[in-house]
């Protein structure tokens, strides 16, 4: 599956890039890049606060948790907030000019400075025979690049851009030192290809990879951007960026659609459109394939998975108050030309030029959409249904107006997508703004979350999604547990799934089919389940409160009325949420504790057509 | 002048330098490194009090303040607190072992060791056509060590050596990358020849004159050598290289041993070489030993002879005066040195006790010494009536050997380009009953003006505020030609004479001044020969540190004693500012809100006479 979009162009980058001195940002804006003096005053406050704030003490014993413990925040909410300080400061000073805010941010850049490593704790790599509770990249020698010592790079990059002149005032030695870091962490390792090649996200091993190589790989190009001064450099690390996206955008299905769910969209695609502007300017509008299709369907994706005013379809590896990032999409949709894009920003703006500051994890993006102009305002529409063919997600709405009448999606694809949770069948379905039938989501990461541990977090498996067991046995992780046979009916919006190869022969299925459609203003479900043996048949409901109401075949939450089989009994049972993977899940659905729904065949069955009706 | 006290002894170390798996401490007593039981409540003391301190962040504001306006102390203020824990949460380990001062120390080490230099921004040196307002040293080439960069690596080899297997169940990377930095920082750029030519002054490499900062590193480097240096040739290099550094550091002594940068320095110059002639002789198993020296019994002697009284040093040159010498020290090095006037001294000032010491994070190997040493016994220390250092010019005499009782009185020559220098040729100090009379103010806070062309600039380094003449209004200069000549001492009544006319420029017009002072049967004589080429003004100042307590006709009373001055002077009294940083601190150090001048001034032009002071 999937294009390598870059390739097929053909790109020949040598003599294309611009060289260092004359490079500028947003070369394809009239005035490049100069931020709106709307702007200003929310920036000049935000830094107004910092200049008085503390600036975080990085710990060792906080780095060690990772292997200690698990624990990944204790270090993370100390060292990421450096980050924000670092530029939002570089921003103030930036637009103020004033010198007000530089002693503090030369304190935070230095501090980053001297940090041993970029990399956080859970990326930390390993080295044969060492515990790598701390970083062994102490010695000047850099081989590895992970998600935040990229950001951290590209961060300071757009600092450096910022603040150079400012910074030479005092003394060169400041501006000598980001370079020197940046090109010793990023440069050298990012040009290596051996060390490259040792890095997973790069798609030269065999792991699949994800949105860590469009992240990693545009803040690297911003890198290149503002703080590479040797041409010859310059189209060496454009020119090797070009296939390493390839690698990504081959993982992707024409459809767009992002396995790894709507929050990760924001660094995934999100990312991806970050490279492709960050390409843009370096080549001076050679590389650019915005007009691409599959380009245009990545972002259009994440207006699909809006499903009311404050959550999203998160299917896959999501929380669901995730809201789309509307200035991506405005800037995204204008450069490929998506009305559904634009629109949806615009409906979110409504007409108002929204507040905003740069952005640590993708930087150069931000500092383009923070030279936004007003736009007037639209109303969004969203799409009554939609079907990605690719990930195998239909969802169809009663109404064209978002928060108004049911909303059903059901998902298919396979247990071992990018971040995956074992979901194969998993339906969602809303009443107006309510969530009846949910996805948990995700919820913090540890070092159990990306461990052979990841399935016994309930979270991920699929008795905690709204999916069947048969014989109290749930599906399995792995390419071959999958779903089979789908057919989308383009008329009804009706998705149909063969979900017999989602789960272990153990579970005795002889046949299982699944399909959902929103339909005259009624949800339909229908199960089809044959058993080679007589067995237990359970069917799993996630809820955020308990039915109003309950009777011998029916609940009622949040209005409606959900009738299922005679044959099946109904209970309800709240979730242990002490785990801290998953402590913030009751929060993110406004309750204090989760629930299941179970509705289990009353007696050993061969099984039949179960009909669940949400009307 | 001057010896070379390791050149002398012809040694070859090669051969003789303990590998570092063999190393002990303290191989002369005969429990080697084991600390005092005694000790131990303190350790984990303050061990405990660590655990609770929140860890100082220096930043980079900070370090540029000395380039911006000279203040040091705000960086220092938390860079030093840093090394103080480090140390004392590695000790309380070490005595512990149980594990729970381990994170915290962890979290303090691998803070030091992502410090971009561990050279203090006052000693940052500078590299042409950058404003070296923060460290150029980022690259991992280091090419200067100051005193701090030397302490803190001989700190961190002490942890090592305390904690280094309790690191390595934690993680290996703790111990290599202390190894790590300990080498790029120190080892790499004391080996390198080039980088000590061109950049570390204090080697005396280039022939210059060195002072405290020798020693001081070169034991803290001795100390890194010892515990954490592996390759059995770097050792032995490291100890080769040493010794005439080392002696570069004796050859710019006089024979009397006295230090011309005052009591205050004494414990970190003298007080240095010492560390590293303990470290010389555990690293060669015995086979570098001055102790025996002459030379270094005396430049342990002096700390001695510079008491005053119980709180007092003769603070001439560049001191505080409420300094102590450091008992434990010199008991250590009276004991090695067979000095009786260095063990009674600190026999007398322990009283029979051993006091609770920390480990000192600025000369780590002796405290560690420090540390193992039994209780000495009390004993009575009787001063001596009188010392004459005649290298430095330094005469004192004193009326009881009880410290608190008589009068007191000191006298000093020398020249104005002494290490730390003042301006102070003739200056005189004169104590009664322990309490002072006339006082040399000292020294106060470190700013960048301390020691850049603007350092004459603060009054406390003047001629003019310490206890000497000024002629026609002009002072002392600085310069190694402004000195005292003819020195004569009288060995029989202590008094001693002095030409000071050299200590003047031309334009002061000074025929000839001859100041000579003496204490005898219960009264001081302070004569000052004056003569002008032609009529002038002469002033005579008087520090003091409160007004008198009465005034009349030639005389005024202070501490009990009438000072009686030649009727042809004019008595006056005034205030001195303090509110510069540099000098802010000095009266609280006299335990007084301000500090006064005493002028007198002939009353009309004059071609000078014998001016005779007296105090009784």
């Amino acid at each position: 599956m999937g294009r390598r979009l870059f390739a097929e162009r053909n790109y020949n980058v040598v003599g294309k890039v611009v060289p260092f001195s004359d490079f500028k940002m947003c070369a394809d804006l009239p005035d490049g890049f100069k931020i709106n003096p709307g702007q200003y005053p929310f920036l000049i406050e935000r830094a107004e606060k910092l200049l008085t704030a503390d600036i975080p003490q990085l710990i060792a014993t906080d780095y060690m948790r990772f292997k200690r413990d698990g624990n990944r925040t204790g270090y993370e909410s100390k060292c990421f907030p450096r980050r924000a300080m670092a530029l939002e400061l570089a921003l103030a000073e930036h637009i103020e000019g004033k010198g007000r805010f530089l002693d503090k941010l030369i304190d935070v850049v230095w501090l980053i400075l001297e940090e041993t490593t970029w990399v956080i704790p859970a990326h930390n790599p390993d080295k044969e025979g060492v515990n790598t509770c701390l970083p062994y990249a102490y010695t000047g020698h850099v081989d590895y690049i992970d998600l935040f010592s990229a950001t951290t790079a590209a961060t300071l990059s757009c600092i450096y851009y910022l603040c150079h002149d400012h910074f030479d005032k005092i003394t060169t030695i400041i501006n000598d030192r980001i370079l020197f870091e940046l090109n010793r962490r990023i440069v050298e390792p990012f040009m290596k290809d051996e060390d490259l090649y040792n890095s997973w996200w790069t798609g030269y091993g065999e792991k699949p990879i994800n949105n860590w190589c469009p992240w990693i790989v545009s803040n690297v190009l911003t890198v290149c951007a503002l703080a590479v001064k040797d041409t010859a450099t310059r189209t060496m690390i454009v020119k090797r960026s070009l296939p390493l996206l390839d690698n990504f955008t081959e993982t992707y299905h024409d459809d767009g659609g992002c396995d790894e769910g709507p929050n990760y969209w924001n660094a995934a695609g999100g990312a991806l459109y970050n490279a492709c502007v960050a390409l843009y300017d370096l080549t001076d509008g050679y590389v650019n394939i915005y007009d691409d299709p599959l380009f245009k369907n990545m972002g259009e994706y994440a207006v699909k998975a809006v499903v009311t005013n404050k959550r999203v379809l998160n299917f896959a590896d999501s929380p669901c108050l995730t809201k789309p990032n509307a200035a991506l999409l405005y800037h995204w949709g204008k450069s490929c030309d998506s009305e559904m894009m634009v629109n949806y920003a615009r409906g979110r703006w409504k007409g108002g030029l929204p507040g905003m500051t740069g952005d640590p994890n993708i930087p150069y993006r931000s500092l383009r959409f923070l030279c936004m102009e007003r736009s007037p305002a639209a109303e969004f529409k969203p799409l009554k249904k939609f079907y990605l063919d690719g990930l195998k997600i239909a969802g169809t709405r009663e109404t064209d107006e978002i928060n108004k009448g049911l909303y059903l999606a059901l998902k298919g694809g396979h247990n071992l997508e990018n971040h995956n949770h074992n979901d194969l069948g998993n339906i969602i379905v809303f009443s107006n703004e309510d969530p009846i039938f949910i996805d948990a989501g995700n919820g913090k990461y540890t070092r159990r979350t990306f461990s052979e541990d990841r399935y016994k977090i309930w979270s991920m498996s699929s008795d905690y999604h709204n999916c069947a067991t048969f014989n109290g046995i749930p599906q399995k992780e792995g390419k071959q547990y999958r779903s089979a046979n789908e057919q989308y009916d383009e008329e009804s919006g009706k998705l149909t799934l063969d979900l017999t190869y989602a789960y272990p022969t153990e579970c005795d299925i002889k046949h299982y089919v699944r399909s959902a459609v929103l339909e005259n203003g009624e949800i339909t479900i229908e199960d089809d389940v044959e058993l080679n043996n007589e067995g237990s048949v359970m069917f799993n409901f996630l809820v955020n409160k308990a039915p109003e109401a309950v009777s011998e075949t029916t609940f009622t939450l949040y209005g409606r009325t959900v009738t299922f089989d005679p044959s099946l009994e109904y209970k309800i049972e709240e979730l242990d949420c002490t785990d801290e993977e998953v402590a913030r899940l009751p929060s993110t659905w406004d309750t204090d504790a989760m629930r299941r729904i179970i509705l289990t065949a009353k007696a050993p069955t061969k099984g039949k057509k179960y009909v669940l009706t949400v009307k | 002048m001057g010896r070379k006290v390791f050149a002398e002894r012809g040694y070859n170390v090669a051969g003789k330098v303990v590998p570092l798996s063999d190393f002990k401490m303290f191989i002369d007593t005969p429990q080697g490194f084991k600390i005092n039981e005694t000790q131990i409540p303190a350790i984990i003391e303050r061990g405990e009090k660590q655990l609770k301190a929140e860890i100082p962040q220096p930043l980079a504001h900070e370090y540029m303040m000395f380039r911006r306006d000279g203040n040091r102390s705000i960086y220092e203020g938390k860079f030093f607190p840093r090394r103080g824990m480090v140390m004392d949460l590695a000790l309380a380990e070490y005595v512990e072992g149980k594990g729970r001062f381990l994170d915290k120390l962890i979290d303090v080490l691998w803070l030091i060791l992502e410090e971009t230099t561990w050279v203090v921004p006052a000693h940052n040196p500078s590299k042409q056509g950058v404003n070296c307002c923060l460290p150029y040293a980022y690259t991992g080439h280091v090419d200067f060590i100051d005193l701090f960069s030397a302490t803190t690596a001989a700190t961190l080899s002490f942890v090592y050596y305390l904690c280094r297997d309790k690191f390595d169940t934690v993680t290996t990377l703790i111990n290599e990358r202390l190894l790590f930095e300990i080498n790029r920082r120190i080892v790499e750029p004391y080996m390198n020849d080039a980088d000590l030519l061109a950049k570390n002054w204090w080697s005396g490499v280039n022939g210059n004159a060195v002072n405290n900062w020798c020693p001081w590193i070169i034991s803290n480097v001795l100390a890194v050598c010892a515990l954490t240096v592996k390759d059995q040739f770097t050792r032995t290099m490291l100890v080769q290289k040493s010794l005439p550094l080392l002696d570069n550091f004796t050859s710019v002594y006089h024979d009397d041993g006295g230090c011309d940068e005052g009591p205050g320095y004494w414990n970190a110059a003298g007080g240095a070489l010492y560390n590293a002639c303990v470290a010389l002789y555990d690293l060669t198993g015995g086979y570098v030993n001055v102790f025996d020296d002459p030379l270094i019994k005396n430049m342990g002697e002096y700390a001695v002879k510079v008491v005053i009284s119980h709180n007092r040093v003769l603070n001439f040159a560049d001191s505080p005066s409420r300094t102590n010498p450091n008992a434990v020290l010199l008991y250590n090095w009276g004991k090695a040195s067979n000095s009786e006037m260095m063990t009674t001294f600190a026999q007398s000032r322990m009283g029979g006790k051993l006091p609770i010491m920390g480990p000192d994070t600025s000369l780590p190997y002796r405290s560690f010494r420090f540390l193992c040493m039994d209780t000495p016994e009390a004993a009575e220390y009787k001063a001596p009536s009188k010392f004459y250092l005649d290298g430095i010019i330094i005469a004192g005499s004193r009326e009881n050997p009880d410290p608190q009782k008589g009068l007191y009185l000191a006298l000093k020559g020398g020249h104005n380009a002494e290490s730390h220098n003042h301006n102070d040729m003739g200056n005189v100090i004169v104590y009664a009953d322990g309490k002072p009379v006339f006082i040399d103010a000292g020294s106060g806070k470190y700013t960048r003006r301390t020691f850049n062309n603007e350092r004459y600039t603060i009054w406390a380094m003047c001629s003019d505020y310490h206890n000497c003449a000024t002629f026609n209004g002009v002072t002392q200069p600085a310069g190694g030609k402004y000195r005292s000549s003819d020195e004569q001492y009288d060995e029989a009544t202590g008094k001693l004479t002095m030409n000071l006319k050299t200590a003047y420029p031309p334009e002061s017009d000074i025929d000839t001044y001859v100041r000579s002072a003496v204490l005898q049967d219960g009264v001081i004589t302070l004569e000052d020969d004056v003569k002008l080429n032609s009529e002038g003004t002469v002033m005579f100042s008087f520090l003091v540190t409160k007004a008198p307590e009465s005034v009349e006709g030639n005389s005024f009373v202070l501490q009990g004693r009438t000072v009686t001055f030649d009727p042809t002077l004019e008595y006056k009294i005034e205030e001195l500012t303090c509110d510069w940083p540099e000098v802010v601190g000095i009266p609280g150090g006299w335990e007084t809100d301000v500090m006064r001048r005493i002028t007198l001034t002939t009353k009309t032009p004059t071609k000078g006479k014998k001016y005779v002071l007296t105090v009784k």
